[in-house]
């Protein structure tokens, strides 16, 4: 069992991401308490030695997924996030990203995931591919038909040019 | 559109200080305290165990002899506190006559010596174990005892060695180490014999081999 000194800094490090997680799984905030809960509480339990702060939030990022997809599997928490429920969240964001986050949260939910992981998290295909448990042809496939609705409904803008940047 | 623009969208996305502080109290509160910090637990638990046995193993464990031999033979077995934990006797008596354990070696010398069946005249005191260095400030402690008969006994230190052998032929520290000064003047004398034998008829004996203050003590041969 973790100290009280680990699960508080485990949780100021890495809530963000575990909420993040949270928005593109459920639909309220009483439902992302409840996950939040669960994933440190498995963090707390957990007694491995992680070989890096990179090994870690990919431990948790797994936990966080697989707790939300737990939950969802549930009778009463199969409906679907809602269009409104949607707005809601997404208008948690500046004005300015508002718009790129709602229409990311309306995307399917393996797109959403994949999205997240690939541009938002930095990892790698393959990588993401590992996370999600999937082919990683299905990653690209994913990723490519992600892309294609996001400009659906964001427009197609250009890419802007930034050699760092993975454009869409 | 690019990564960045979605990276700023999610980076809105923030668990704010409640919902952290919320998350940390409920999962510190399903967390059995008597599980948050095992190891610890365990480890002070096992040093507490190891301390007990340590301190009850040495508090069991012999490390001087003391011997008194006069015409009865008793054997006093003091640990490193110098507290008296077992006693031997070598004449027959039971033990129980002598309820000195747990006593300071000093009082339980008194005591026995204090007790009717010591007639205190020819008292021999032989202590052994530990160091010489601890033997001879016992030696040097019982001596200066506020019993007269403490002053005057006769004392003496053994070597370890010598201990087990006393007891390997029935026979006190004392009367043993008294039985191989004997043996050196009587080559026929038997252990059998000496265990027979008080302390006073030993060295009358030993006196009389000797040619020095022979009363015609004359049992053994």
């Amino acid at each position: 069992m973790r100290s009280e000194e680990d699960i508080y800094s485990a949780v100021q490090q890495y809530a963000d991401t575990v909420r993040r997680i949270c928005i593109i799984h459920l639909k309220n905030q009483a439902d992302t308490e409840d996950i939040f809960q669960n994933v440190f509480f498995k963090y707390a339990q957990n007694e491995q030695e992680f070989s890096s702060e990179e090994h870690k939030k990919a431990w948790l990022i797994k936990v966080t997924e697989n707790a939300c997809k737990d939950f969802l599997k549930s009778f009463f928490n199969q409906n679907r996030v809602s269009l409104d429920e949607i707005k809601e969240i997404a208008a948690e964001a500046a004005p300015e990203h508002s718009e790129v986050l709602e229409a990311v949260l309306q995307l399917p939910e393996i797109y959403r995931d994949a999205v997240y992981l690939y541009y938002y998290e930095g990892y790698s295909a393959v990588e993401t591919a590992k996370i999600l448990k999937k082919n990683v042809n299905t990653i690209y496939t994913t990723l490519d038909r992600a892309k294609k609705k996001l400009k659906e409904v964001l427009g197609g803008e250009e890419d802007d040019g930034r050699s760092d940047q993975k454009s869409l | 559109m690019t990564e960045d623009q979605i990276r700023k969208a999610f980076d809105e996305i923030k668990a704010d200080d409640a919902l952290k502080q919320k998350t940390v109290n409920a999962v510190i509160e399903r967390t059995p305290a008597k599980k948050r910090m095992p190891r610890k637990m365990i480890l002070t638990a096992a040093a507490l165990i190891i301390a007990a046995f340590a301190g009850i193993f040495s508090y069991t464990t012999p490390v001087y002899a003391i011997s008194l031999d006069d015409t009865a033979s008793v054997e006093l077995h003091v640990n490193m506190y110098q507290r008296v934990i077992s006693v031997s006797t070598y004449d027959g008596t039971s033990t129980a006559s002598y309820s000195v354990d747990n006593m300071s070696y000093t009082d339980a010398v008194q005591e026995i010596l204090s007790s009717s069946e010591w007639n205190n005249a020819n008292v021999v005191i032989t202590i052994a174990g530990g160091s010489q260095a601890g033997c001879e400030k016992m030696m040097s402690t019982l001596q200066s005892g506020s019993m007269q008969c403490m002053a005057n006994a006769a004392y003496a230190t053994a070597d370890n060695s010598l201990l087990q052998e006393a007891q390997d032929n029935g026979m006190s520290l004392g009367k043993y180490k008294a039985y191989l000064m004997l043996k050196e003047l009587d080559s026929f004398v038997t252990v059998d014999q000496v265990q027979q034998m008080t302390m006073q008829e030993i060295h009358q004996y030993m006196g009389k081999c000797r040619g020095m203050n022979g009363n015609g003590m004359s049992k053994m041969k």
